[in-house]
């Protein structure tokens, strides 16, 4: 088998936050996700002799992260919650393409700082230190379901500024590209 | 939309901080089904929270400032993915790549990322008391309480187990179970989920001062010393909760842990911990599940499977007028 061209392995490294994503948007729990893209890095090492490289290297690596996401509810012998693999298909493509991912995390960094600062505290705890809620609420001495509820208005804030600001962003790193 | 936005995204952050009932997991799944631009929308959601999990520099310019730090794993996980591919010719072809540099360094970092939850965990336990958990000293743990610590003498000691448990098999892996002590019929408006019986958990210790009352219950103690454990060794739990009726509002706080420990020279060291947890309701007819697991890490010489009810504020000072109960505790092993 030939090793794998220091081309390829780049391509494997710029799609990690894509892959992550993916894994995580059909598998909401961080350490499964992180398990499964181990395991499919593994694989498309394994498989580096298929890829054909006149197609979308995204595709193959999702296609590949499908699979394993597949073998590994599979294999779990609970009853976990779980989105059916095809359930997000077509919009986890576009979504977590590495341009777009790139923008978000540039529109992410300003919408971050325009948090209210109460606010920041616990997003740093929660996504920086990634604290658990159990954590947060002992240090900040307000109820869990107090932290519960912070947390949502900040990932709703969050999300709606990114979408506000990513079309801007693209469009500033395609200037800057051309 | 804006009010089906709230829902939506209300089910979306209860998703990823892992406290989502089954129902509302449901009811989260029929809005994605029904809807192209709800699944767009809980994809920006999930990308907020990628990109705060994990940063790859070769994918961002030098003009942009981090928004975070990320942690230690997702770098060595990076950088050794690279680095396998680059050499896979030789991994791939050795039987023992499992115990390779590489392989094993993955697996260092998330003993790392575990090590350095259980250090938050001990510099804000209530004793006060912060140990060098990385250097493997023995040292109190926080996890443990003094059931378990005595469960898990008697596989030290082999002696008498009869007051604290019963001891049983799962294939050939011997625990010690303490359910039966704790089983209870139908009580205070609660019937047993299957089979006529049902945990019921002991009193709470209520602190008045702080307003939080607290209860651990140690279910199962497993002795994993004659396992074969593999780096694909894992460990699945789940039960369910329900409480009797509560005329305040406060839900209370239920959880399910699993520990893994090795002995050490004074006492026990934890490997490795993982605890989930779930928001019961005031709704007697419905029990809530929740499910937890980990790899198992190399090492480990018991498994300890724990339960625990919490309150805060007001409702904790009266939290021994209620009653709290579990059922239906699945454990499954898979790669041992």
């Amino acid at each position: 088998m030939n090793s794998v061209s220091v081309e390829y392995s780049q391509k494997l490294t710029a799609i990690q936050k894509s892959l992550y994503a993916f894994i995580l948007s059909m598998i909401p729990n961080k350490s499964e996700a992180e398990d499964i893209l181990q395991e499919t890095n593994l694989i498309l090492c394994q498989k580096a002799g298929e890829y054909d490289p006149n197609k979308h290297f995204q595709g193959w690596a999702f296609k590949i992260a499908r699979f394993q996401m597949m073998k590994h509810l599979t294999n779990s012998k609970r009853n976990k919650i779980q989105f059916s693999t095809d359930l997000l298909e077509e919009v986890a493509s576009e979504e977590f393409d590495s341009r777009k991912i790139q923008a978000a995390q540039k529109a992410l960094s300003i919408c971050y700082g325009l948090l209210p600062k109460s606010m920041q505290s616990i997003a740093k705890m929660r996504f920086k230190e990634e604290l658990s809620l159990k954590i947060i609420s002992k240090s900040v001495n307000r109820p869990l379901g107090a932290i519960s509820s912070t947390l949502f208005r900040i990932r709703q804030k969050l999300v709606d500024c990114v979408e506000d600001k990513i079309l801007s962003v693209e469009s500033e790193i395609d200037f800057k590209k051309n | 939309m804006k009010s089906q936005y709230q829902k939506f995204d209300s089910l979306v952050s209860k998703l990823l901080d892992g406290s989502v009932s089954k129902s509302e997991f449901a009811e989260l799944n029929d809005l994605l089904v029904s809807s192209t631009d709800l699944q767009h929308r809980y994809c920006s959601f999930i990308r907020n929270e990628s990109i705060f999990h994990w940063e790859n520099e070769s994918t961002v310019s030098n003009d942009e400032s981090k928004i975070i730090n990320f942690p230690l794993f997702s770098y060595v996980a990076s950088i050794a993915a690279v680095l396998v591919c680059l050499s896979s010719a030789w991994f791939l072809h050795t039987k023992y790549f499992q115990k390779s540099f590489f392989a094993n360094k993955l697996i260092e970092a998330n003993q790392i990322s575990h090590t350095v939850s259980n250090e938050m965990n001990f510099k804000n336990s209530q004793s006060g008391q912060i140990v060098d958990h990385k250097f493997s000293k023995p040292m109190h743990l926080e996890n443990l309480n003094e059931k378990a610590e005595r469960l898990l003498h008697f596989f030290e000691s082999k002696q008498d187990i009869t007051d604290e448990g019963e001891l049983s098999f799962d294939g050939t892996l011997p625990y010690v179970k303490v359910d039966e002590l704790l089983s209870t019929a139908g009580k205070s408006g609660i019937l047993p989920m299957s089979d006529g019986k049902m945990i019921e958990l002991s009193d709470m210790l209520v602190d008045t001062v702080n307003q939080v009352a607290e209860v651990t219950e140690t279910l199962r103690v497993y002795d994993m010393s004659s396992a074969d454990l593999s780096t694909q060794s894992s460990v699945d739990a789940s039960i369910h909760f329900n409480q009797s009726k509560s005329d305040l509002s406060d839900s209370t706080e239920f959880f399910l842990s699993l520990l893994a420990v090795e002995t050490a020279e004074n006492g026990f060291h934890e490997l490795s911990s993982t605890e989930q947890m779930i928001y019961g309701d005031n709704d007697q007819t419905t029990w809530e599940k929740v499910d937890t697991g980990f790899a198992i890490p190399y090492g480990t010489e018991y498994l300890v499977v724990s339960l625990k009810a919490k309150k805060h504020g007001p409702s904790a000072l009266t939290a021994n007028k209620h009653d709290f109960f579990a059922d239906e505790l699945e454990i499954s092993f898979a790669g041992i």
